[in-house]
């Protein structure tokens, strides 16, 4: 619950003397830069917003709202696209911005320490010059940070080889929301297996709501030693989507395999000059890595299978500016939306990868069905959809449509036997979908692992399971911004 | 007490028998549940049921070229629901992981008789906590695995083992060492004092093992970049009979340290034959003196999972 006046000015001065005064922001206008993240349809300011320095900060912080009841919400950059860290019902927001240090990096065992408030790109930025890099490559990776990754199990183009979040997390340190503070998984200068059950990795894509993690233990990989980008140029969508499913059936597995459809790569062509043909229906975006000398054949063999496909052209990056250029438009096509469309919806649904010819033509038919634009551009060889609904919310109903459509595609997702998220997480967002996909059951069984580390579930609240006071709350919110 | 299980209702029933009684469930056999339920070649997954063994799961999986990259010791007896349960791995672990990192989707029965489902069958998959990776390593304390579904990988086209002979534990180190920082992928790094196949008698001398996959070319070139590290010679895996078919029949003790500690480590070991994951720093051995034991999770967690999950503590311990 919101607090009351006399709530608020005592806790206020308690959070200052913890993080000094300058790190707590509380003034109405300041914490609208925190009523909402990246997911922009939903928009609830906390009671308080507290940037910690270190572990000992945050476990003060939370033993205080232990002591008063408060709801905790950890925030990194706020880069989620699916409400992960609205403060639905009021709360005390812990932002680990400052918590942003590489704390130590061991090359001989392949691992980093970090604080979770760490920007992604930051750890590869810090060991590329040895050689190494931090696998998971989401496309916000340049604002995300480590612990909003954990939060989420993020992924992004790469981890169709490497895995995502939970495969490159060694351990963590987490503070419970009573305070006490725990390591999860391998310890720092500890070795890699520890005794018994996964307790990290049942964490990791917990949505915040087990604790607050405050440090991570990295796994470095060596970097590949070479790659080769490729552009598959196609007609259509669909002869795209087939070739992504012959390349996986042969049994390769690249290290990225992204689609990009018609209208966004007239975005991206717009917005980043790279030379895109603009009547071309589908680009895909294909890189293989690994040693230098087994590469020339397999890009034989996927320039064979787009050709097969009709591909209208297979160009290779010829130099590493030409392979940045093209992963600049591709992570930051998000970025080129706003040249469409004032606002936007993502989606990412995962699919089954041979389902994805069906899936792409059914996102048609349902831009179609809602007279709206939905362009693609996603993860085509894991099956994970990112379709961009785009609307603008001064027309509300478009805005219903688009809320619409994105439901739409998920109900499918869950119908295909795919999952409503990949990478994005469920969030507010997505939680009505959440007894689609799983059995009360299951659900019950996922609250039994939430109330392991959160007995009172004050953790990041309202997020991935409709709770009653929500629920109202929340339906006559959408309603109304619908 | 033992569940053997043909059906489900027989594990229901021992769950019953279990609350009656107070006796601990704590060796799992399904034999009722032993089939692939779907392989879906295009998509490179599986859900298979826990009681078939790793070796027929794999044995299926190869007819499409496929397999679940998991290299455990004794394929033919381990079910897949010991694979998880127990969280076993094999000399392959260097360059393809444990268990966790292929378990994409499970069910299990909980010990309250209630059947879940947790992930699903598509590779990337964010819906949901992450039960699947609760239940590895957790040795049937938590639920009864019933099936899991995998993410596969291609069969390499080929394979290469190398090995070669140290004389000093600083080489063994610098060698180690710049095998870990060099531009090569390894699928397996191993350590081991069990001789070559010819000398297998004499044991004392350490041999590094280097074994690559993929094409072969790619192994053919990696092979080649390694003997330009240091002489090596193509030999074969044959190190892990040697280990296990040894004079003693005990269970191996296994330590875990840091990869850069391993070197060490296995010095202090002496003439105890040992195999030492070096990439991970996982080393197997029989010298009980020197039982190292693994770190534990925290106490208040494992405490409050297991009154979560298990209350009436019919199913095994939990660590």
């Amino acid at each position: 619950m919101p607090l009351s006046g006399k709530q608020f000015t005592d806790l206020i001065p308690q959070l200052q003397s913890i993080c000094g005064k300058t790190n707590v922001i509380y003034h109405a206008d300041e914490l609208r830069v925190y009523e909402c993240d990246a997911y922009t349809l939903e928009k609830m300011p906390p009671d308080a917003v507290v940037l910690p320095g270190n572990t000992s900060e945050v476990e003060a912080v939370i033993k205080l709202c232990r002591d008063r009841n408060l709801a905790i919400i950890p925030r990194g950059s706020g880069t989620s696209l699916s409400g992960g860290v609205l403060a639905v019902d009021g709360g005390v927001v812990i932002g680990l911005s400052r918590m942003n240090r590489i704390l130590d990096v061991d090359f001989r065992n392949r691992r980093a320490l970090v604080e979770a408030g760490c920007i992604n790109v930051h750890v590869t930025q810090a060991v590329q010059s040895e050689g190494y890099l931090y696998a998971p490559d989401p496309s916000s990776q340049f604002a995300c940070t480590i612990g909003g990754n954990v939060a989420t199990n993020s992924g992004g183009p790469h981890t169709l080889k490497y895995g995502v979040t939970t495969n490159h997390v060694l351990g963590m340190e987490m503070v419970l929301p009573d305070g006490e503070t725990v390591w999860l998984g391998t310890q720092p200068g500890g070795p890699e297996d520890i005794d018994g059950c996964d307790l990290r990795g049942a964490a990791i894509g917990s949505e915040g709501m087990f604790g607050i993690v405050t440090r991570v233990l990295l796994r470095l990989i060596k970097a590949p030693q070479s790659c080769k980008t490729m552009l598959g140029i196609f007609e259509s969508v669909d002869d795209a989507a087939s070739a992504v499913s012959d390349i996986i059936a042969a049994g390769i597995i690249p290290a990225a395999l992204e689609m990009m459809d018609q209208l966004i790569i007239q975005a991206v062509e717009e917005a980043y000059k790279f030379g895109f043909p603009l009547d071309a229906g589908a680009v895909l975006i294909i890189e293989l890595d690994g040693q230098t000398t087994g590469l020339s054949s397999l890009t034989d063999q996927i320039q064979d299978i787009c050709r097969n496909k009709q591909a209208r052209e297979v160009r290779i990056a010829a130099s590493k500016e030409e392979r940045a250029l093209i992963w600049k438009c591709r992570k930051r096509a998000f970025g080129a939306i706003g040249r469409l469309s004032p606002n936007y919806l993502t989606q990412d649904g995962v699919v089954p990868r041979s389902r994805i010819p069906e899936m792409m033509k059914f996102i048609k038919q349902t831009a179609e069905k809602y007279q709206l634009r939905i362009p693609n551009v996603f993860h085509a060889g894991d099956g994970n959809i990112h379709p961009l609904i785009l609307f603008d919310e001064k027309d509300k109903d478009q805005v219903k449509r688009a809320i619409q459509a994105g439901h739409d595609i998920l109900g499918k997702c869950i119908d295909f036997g795919g999952s409503i998220s990949g990478e994005h997480g469920i969030g507010v967002e997505k939680v009505d979908f959440m007894s689609r996909q799983f059995s009360p059951e299951d659900l019950e069984a996922m609250m039994k692992l939430r109330k392991t580390f959160d007995p009172d579930m004050r953790c990041n609240p309202d997020k991935c399971f409709p709770s009653a006071s929500r629920c109202i709350d929340f339906t006559l919110k959408k309603q109304i911004s619908a | 007490m033992q569940l053997t299980a043909s059906h489900i209702e027989d594990i229901e029933s021992a769950f019953e028998s279990a609350r009656e009684t107070g006796a601990r469930i704590s060796s799992i056999h399904l034999p009722g549940f032993q089939k692939l339920l779907d392989h879906h070649p295009e998509n490179l997954t599986a859900t298979v049921e826990a009681g078939m063994t790793l070796q027929a799961f794999q044995e299926k999986l190869s007819t499409a070229g496929q397999w679940l990259a998991v290299d455990p010791p004794n394929p033919e007896r381990l079910t897949i629901g010991a694979l998880i349960a127990e969280n076993v791995s094999g000399p392959r672990r260097f360059g393809l992981g444990t268990v966790r990192e292929h378990l994409i989707g499970m069910k299990a029965v909980l010990a309250d008789g209630s059947i879940i489902r947790s992930g699903g069958k598509v590779v990337k998959n964010v819906a949901g906590f992450d039960i699947c990776r609760l239940f590895v390593g957790s040795r049937g304390s938590l639920g009864i695995i019933l099936e899991a579904s995998f993410r596969l990988n291609p069969l390499p086209e080929s394979e290469m083992i190398m090995g070669c002979q140290t004389q000093s534990s600083e080489e063994t180190e610098d060698l180690l060492e710049a095998i870990m920082k060099s531009d090569l992928n390894p699928m397996l790094l191993d350590l081991h004092n069990l001789g070559t196949e010819e000398q297998s008698a004499s044991y004392g001398y350490w041999q590094i093992m280097v074994g690559f996959a993929g094409t072969r070319e790619e192994t053919q070139a990696q092979m080649h970049s390694l003997n330009n590290l240091n002489p090596f010679k193509v030999t074969t895996l044959d190190y892990l009979n040697r280990f296990g078919n040894s004079d003693s029949d005990a269970t191996p003790e296994t330590t875990a340290v840091r990869p850069s500690e391993v070197v060490e480590y296995c010095e202090q070991l002496g003439s105890t034959k040992f195999v030492a994951r070096a990439g991970n720093g996982v080393i197997h051995h029989h010298d009980s003196s020197h039982a190292g034991k693994l770190a534990r999770n925290p106490q208040v967690l494992l405490d409050r999972l297991k009154s979560t999950f298990d209350p009436k503590g019919i199913l095994a311990e939990i660590s």
